[in-house]
């Protein structure tokens, strides 16, 4: 049985959220295509699985890794941004980008709470970026508010994945903060702060 | 939280053809949606009582010309989440709480001024965020945890533009928790 394909930007939303569940799941899904009574095929000696995940603990590791490579994403972004705004639109990069590190510093506690280890950071790659937020206020803002559009998909794919009591309850509590974002940036760029009243987030990862 | 008649009845069939073990299994089960419920039904008493004060709020000529559009917004979105949360609570087999008597809300009559509206109305979204938070805690169902996701996430941002009319910092908090019921 073949697995459907989802469209290409809830793809990138999941890849942006939980990069690495894919691959565990295709071994997890190779398991179950051997397993049943269909014609066997021959064993593939030269493919080399992953080990298989054995805890919830270590699943949700993997879900936080993904959200702690995009939180050193939207800061870094939010740090360009500093540096291309003025006057209130500033002061809510300077703010916002604060609470990126402080999620940042959260996801990589608790992936050490479980027992993991938070991957360290990836070389500087918001050079594209960087040219639209130059191009002034407007622009930038866009930037910003689908950042936070993505980010709200990413801890909502997030908060659906994790099995860990505590820690979905600090997920939740960075979902809330990311939706609440939104809502700033959108006001800041002088459009309606408030959109249909189930958030959703969206796909796409860029630069992520 | 009430027993529908539906699975009251099940209940009972069940019990007459169970073996002990698995009527044990049954009652975890039954106490953990019942607890379930109770935190959803929480959260639509609070979702209700938003409604009833904004409602109240529109209708008392309180609100400047610049804060109604943004108050009926959060209004008609909290009517969406209500509606939501009935579907929820009734698939889950419970019955959901009726809107209150604004009579009833306590502190709503008090709200003589458009600050202190905006006062009451941030409490009570900032409660129905925390009502979220606690419901989230306890539910492993996949579909319903976006659900719950999804709308205490739009409280979240029913906070903002609240706080943004009353003059209070929009997101004082990197992590948004609500406050306790």
């Amino acid at each position: 049985m073949e697995a459907r394909q989802p469209p290409a930007h809830r793809r990138s939303r999941r890849e942006l959220a939980v990069a690495g569940v894919a691959v565990i799941a295709g071994a997890a899904g190779a398991v179950i295509a051997t397993s049943g009574g269909g014609p066997k095929r021959p064993p593939r000696a030269a493919r080399a699985h992953p080990a298989p995940l054995a805890t919830a603990a270590e699943l949700d590791i993997v879900t936080l890794g993904g959200l702690l490579r995009f939180e050193r994403h939207c800061a870094a972004v939010y740090s360009l941004a500093t540096a291309a705004l003025h006057g209130t639109a500033l002061d809510v990069a300077v703010t916002l980008l604060e609470h990126e590190r402080e999620h940042a510093r959260a996801v990589a506690g608790a992936i050490h709470d479980l027992g993991g280890t938070p991957a360290p950071a990836a070389d500087f790659a918001e050079w594209a970026i960087a040219t639209t937020l130059a191009r002034g206020r407007g622009p930038a803002l866009g930037v910003l508010e689908r950042l936070e559009q993505q980010s709200v998909g990413a801890y909502l794919d997030a908060v659906e994945q994790i099995s860990t009591e505590d820690v979905r309850v600090t997920v939740a509590a960075i979902l809330g903060a990311e939706a609440e974002h939104l809502a700033l940036v959108r006001g800041e760029a002088g459009r309606p702060q408030l959109g249909p009243p189930f958030v959703v987030g969206t796909g796409g990862a860029e630069g992520a | 939280v009430r027993l529908t008649r539906r699975r009251a009845l099940a209940a009972g069939a069940a019990a007459a053809a169970a073996p002990p073990a698995v009527l044990a299994a049954v009652a975890q089960a039954d106490q953990s949606s019942q607890t379930i419920l109770a935190s959803l039904s929480s959260a639509l008493t609070l979702e209700l009582t938003a409604v009833e004060s904004y409602d109240f709020f529109l209708a008392s000529g309180v609100l400047s010309a610049r804060t109604r559009a943004p108050v009926r917004r959060c209004r008609d979105q909290d009517l969406a989440h209500v509606h939501r949360l009935r579907v929820v609570i009734e698939r889950l087999g419970g019955i959901s709480p009726h809107a209150p008597d604004p009579a009833t809300i306590p502190s709503l009559t008090d709200a003589t001024t458009e600050s202190a509206a905006l006062d009451f109305a941030t409490a009570l979204e900032e409660q129905t965020v925390g009502a979220y938070m606690a419901t989230m805690r306890m539910i492993y169902r996949r579909p319903l945890v976006r659900t719950v996701g999804s709308l205490m996430a739009s409280d979240a941002q029913q906070l903002v533009v609240l706080r943004q009319l009353g003059g209070t910092p929009p997101v004082p908090s990197p992590f948004e928790q609500g406050s306790p019921p």
